[in-house]
């Protein structure tokens, strides 16, 4: 078993297959990159590893934390530390952001055996980290994503990921809709969150993204499975030669 | 027809609650303003037919909410005849119907007078077998100038078994006027379900944040403060007893 691991995956949705003999291996600590063309299947792993039911799994295995975790609902992936943070978040009207990391706080501490937290902590826990990545308290009351610019969501979606503080993040396309000032508060926001027991998982078009939270491991994804597999100087590589020359070589 | 008939007096502002149907008249006079608040949870070994007929008079305003949740068959008709000018009428309401019921909310708004305002906005919840029925109107007389109406339901199905119906109407024999009308009817998002999951929200619960914050959204309308924190707390322990 491992820490995290997915073996000869194949996955899709209604009739489609979009991932296909997948394997990727992530140790505590590291920070993976992958890079590929649209509609690839990148989100769709995404979704995969977390449990979208819209997806189905029809061969291969995703082990986390030395546990088989295909069978398992979405919530108690969340439980064991996956967090995702979208590509494209969900509007939730009626929900203000503020009440929305309330629920998702309090019940990750649910599933470690832990009270909910008092309004006061956690009201001081979400200032802090939303002022570290210039999230305004008159958007904290704002319905969570209602009429939220891409950019305004990204933040939002790493706020999430700062209070939950997940041993694994997969982060799909944090930095698209991201002006350059935002870009550097949110890879802080992934830097500072960086220990010897959590992974990154971080999904981009960009090798700017890179440049500001540095990879171990950097893949290339095409057609439903990663094709190329190397250090940080691919992400470089990529952005000089393009898909079709970088694959065919 | 009705036949109790209460008046609000010119000039006054007055807030009027009723724990049950009532069927009468009510008129609002001239420059006058009523925040209407309706209950209708009667025991489910009951049914209800009831209708209530509102005149606003010139500058007047009438604001409704209405809660239906109760009765085992109930039939709860609003009739709103806007007769002076600059006369307006909100009217806010949400019928939750769980098990065998069949809950209908009816609204009609007749705009006879010249610059007069309309707004519905209803919100419904079907689980079970329940059985959910909006039928909205807005008729504006030939001739009658200047006028807003807007009319809006959306309902929610807890079960495949639930059902929603929704009857809107127009009925205008004018030019000059803005109206709009609108029914969305469905099922919880899967979307919005997972989003909520991939946080660490466990499914029943998602539901139930779900359903609740639908109805917030026209719960958050009502004005006065001490009706509104009455009819959540209603709609939270309807939520508690059916979602679970
Ligand atoms: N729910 C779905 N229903 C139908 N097709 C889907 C669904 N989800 C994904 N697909 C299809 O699967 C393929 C892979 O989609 P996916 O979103 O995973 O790509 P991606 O690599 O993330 O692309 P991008 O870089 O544009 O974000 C696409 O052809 C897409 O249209
Ligand atoms: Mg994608």
């Amino acid at each position: 078993m491992a820490w995290f691991k997915i073996t000869n995956l194949d996955a899709g949705t209604g009739d489609k297959q979009i991932l296909s003999d997948f394997n990727l291996e992530i140790k505590p600590g590291e920070v993976h990159a992958i890079m590929g063309p649209n509609g690839t299947g990148k989100s769709t792993l995404t979704n995969v590893i977390c449990g979208n039911p819209k997806y189905t799994v029809s061969k291969g295995n995703i082990e986390f934390k030395d546990k088989d975790i295909l069978s398992l609902p979405p919530e108690e992936r969340a439980g064991m530390g996956i967090f995702l943070g979208f590509q494209n978040p969900i509007d939730i009207p009626g929900v203000s952001v503020m009440t929305f990391l309330k629920y998702a706080t309090n019940a990750q501490r649910a599933f470690k055996g832990l009270e909910p937290l008092d309004a006061p902590s956690l009201l001081k826990k979400v200032k802090l980290r939303a002022q570290a990545l210039g999230i305004s308290d008159a958007m904290l009351k704002r319905y969570l994503n209602v009429g939220f610019s891409g950019g305004e969501k990204k933040r939002i979606e790493t706020l999430q990921m700062t209070m939950l503080e997940p041993d694994f993040a997969i982060l799909d396309e944090m930095d698209s809709g991201l002006d350059i000032d935002a870009l550097k508060v949110v890879a802080e926001g992934v830097n500072v969150l960086k220990s010897p027991e959590r992974s990154f998982l971080l999904i981009t078009h960009y090798d700017r993204l890179l440049t500001y939270i540095e990879p171990d491991v950097v893949h290339i994804m095409v057609a439903g499975k990663i094709v190329r597999s190397g250090d940080k100087s691919l992400a470089k590589e990529l952005e000089e030669k393009g898909y079709a020359e970088l694959i065919n070589a | 027809m009705p036949e109790e008939t209460l008046i609000i007096k010119a000039g006054s502002k007055q807030t009027v609650w009723e724990d049950a149907p009532i069927s009468r008249r009510i008129i609002v006079e001239s420059g006058a303003k009523l925040l209407h608040y309706r209950l209708q949870e009667m025991p489910l070994t009951q049914t209800n037919n009831s209708e209530t007929i509102i005149e606003v008079q010139e500058n007047a305003v009438y604001e409704s909410f209405i809660l239906q949740t109760g009765a085992e068959k109930s039939f709860l008709k609003t009739v709103v005849n806007l007769v002076g000018e600059k006369a307006s009428a909100f009217i806010g309401g949400i019928y939750l119907a769980a098990g065998k019921q069949k809950l209908r909310l009816e609204t009609e708004v007749y705009h006879k007078a010249e610059n007069t305002i309309s707004e519905q906005q209803v919100r419904g919840v079907a689980a079970d077998n329940a059985e959910g029925e909006f039928v909205g109107l807005i008729d504006v007389a030939g001739g009658v100038k200047a006028i807003i109406g807007n009319q809006m339901h959306k309902a929610l199905m807890l079960s495949e078994t639930a059902g929603v119906k929704c009857v809107p109407e127009l009925a205008i024999a004018s030019e000059d006027v803005k109206c709009t009308h609108g029914s969305s009817i469905g099922m919880l998002d899967e979307n919005q379900l997972f989003y909520l999951q991939s946080r660490g929200i466990p499914l029943s619960q998602a539901r139930f944040i779900l359903t609740s914050a639908f109805l917030a959204e026209i719960l958050n309308t009502i004005t006065e403060e001490n009706c509104l924190q009455n009819f959540r707390q209603k709609v939270e322990t309807w939520l508690f007893v059916n979602m679970k």
